[in-house]
């Protein structure tokens, strides 16, 4: 495979924003997901998509400690789904989920609500993506970690590693209620992947 | 401590400047320090994946584990180590999740070849942290040859020397 990275800029213009808009999908589906189980108001932010050298990525995300939920994606579009959180925004989270207050610390029911809202929301952006482009895509179960960052993502890398000095990072923030907090779903596609939802992308599209 | 010198995931630094050499977060990846405690010079190499060869050997080296630490010591032979008095530490390569394709469990495979590696350039590793479910930041200190290494133990940062 040419360099993932001249790959992705060969990309027309066209081609970029369909790929926005389909991860858009998958990311407004997650949200709406979200609020069908909180009853709370959640927004979604227009995800990015930028092309960053794996070198860098430990410098974009520093040593924060993290909560993420790590769900992995296979078939038709391979790839890595996190969604990452603070850990007294998981804290929130687990109160919303389990109708109490704020959950003081992360026992095993607090940790099982946070698993089940990180694979709420990868589901919901795996079905969407799903449903947009006609692919069958698999899922793992959902595994829960508090770690350094990097250190979570670092399987991620390791596997666009092995085709490219570069990963493609999208990101959306999902917030929720009156700018409660900020929640990240960081998604890795494997370069395979990324080639094969453009190819199904442009049938779609006719372009 | 003096200057920080930052190495990415897929990089490595060499230097006999006071301050400390660093690296975050390493989760499979391996992270190898050297020092020459004589002309201080250290090292510290953060890889993803264990031998170039396994992978056609593309791309950058300093992302394999075997032309990786080829490198650093290159490297650090240049700027006045002496390879017999060279000491390795050895960290990272666990698993942070349980994963379905075998060829994702890569922490091990890394801390192996970093060992058969350094074996082979009759480095002795005097210090390792390897293994295990836990992300590790690593510090090597210039002056000294140690490493300050800091894990998550319950949602909490906690700091060893090594």
């Amino acid at each position: 495979m040419a360099e993932y990275k001249d790959y992705i800029n060969s990309l027309s213009e066209i081609e970029k924003s369909a790929l926005l808009e389909t991860f858009n999908i998958g990311a407004s589906h997650a949200a709406t997901a979200l609020y069908q189980m909180t009853g709370i108001e959640t927004s979604v932010s227009v995800p990015s998509i930028e092309i960053v050298p794996i070198k860098d990525v430990g410098e974009e995300f520093k040593d924060e400690v993290k909560v993420a939920v790590y769900v992995e994606l296979g078939k038709e579009f391979d790839g890595h789904i996190f969604f990452i959180t603070d850990f007294q925004d998981a804290l929130k989270i687990c109160g919303l989920m389990l109708g109490t207050n704020e959950c003081s610390e992360l026992d095993e029911l607090g940790k099982s609500s946070i698993m089940e809202m990180g694979n709420i929301l990868a589901s919901a952006f795996a079905t969407a993506i799903s449903n947009f482009l006609g692919i069958t895509i698999d899922q793992t179960p959902p595994q829960m970690v508090i770690d350094f960052l990097p250190a979570i993502i670092d399987l991620a890398l390791i596997d666009v590693a092995k085709y490219s000095e570069h990963t493609i990072l999208l990101k959306t923030d999902i917030k929720l209620g009156e700018a409660l907090f900020k929640e990240h779903l960081l998604v890795f596609p494997r370069p395979d992947g990324m080639k094969a939802i453009l190819k199904k992308l442009k049938e779609v599209l006719g372009c | 401590m003096g200057m920080e010198i930052r190495v990415g995931i897929g990089d490595y630094a060499v230097s006999k400047r006071k301050g400390v050499i660093s690296t975050y977060g390493l989760g499979s990846c391996v992270g190898v320090t050297l020092y020459d405690p004589v002309t201080k010079v250290g090292g510290l190499l953060h890889a993803l994946l264990p031998e170039a060869n396994s992978y056609n050997g593309k791309g950058n080296p300093a992302k394999y584990v075997d032309t990786g630490l080829q490198l650093l010591i290159r490297d650090m032979i240049k700027q006045g180590a002496l390879k017999s008095r060279i000491r390795a530490k050895l960290f990272g390569g666990s698993q942070m999740f349980m994963l379905s394709n075998e060829n994702l469990q890569i922490g091990k495979r890394n801390v192996e070849a970093a060992k058969r590696e350094l074996k082979k350039y009759k480095i002795p590793i005097v210090a390792e942290d390897t293994g295990g479910k836990g992300g590790r930041t690593i510090r090597l200190s210039l002056e000294t040859g140690e490493v300050f290494m800091k894990k998550v133990l319950s949602g909490n940062v906690v700091e060893v020397r090594l």
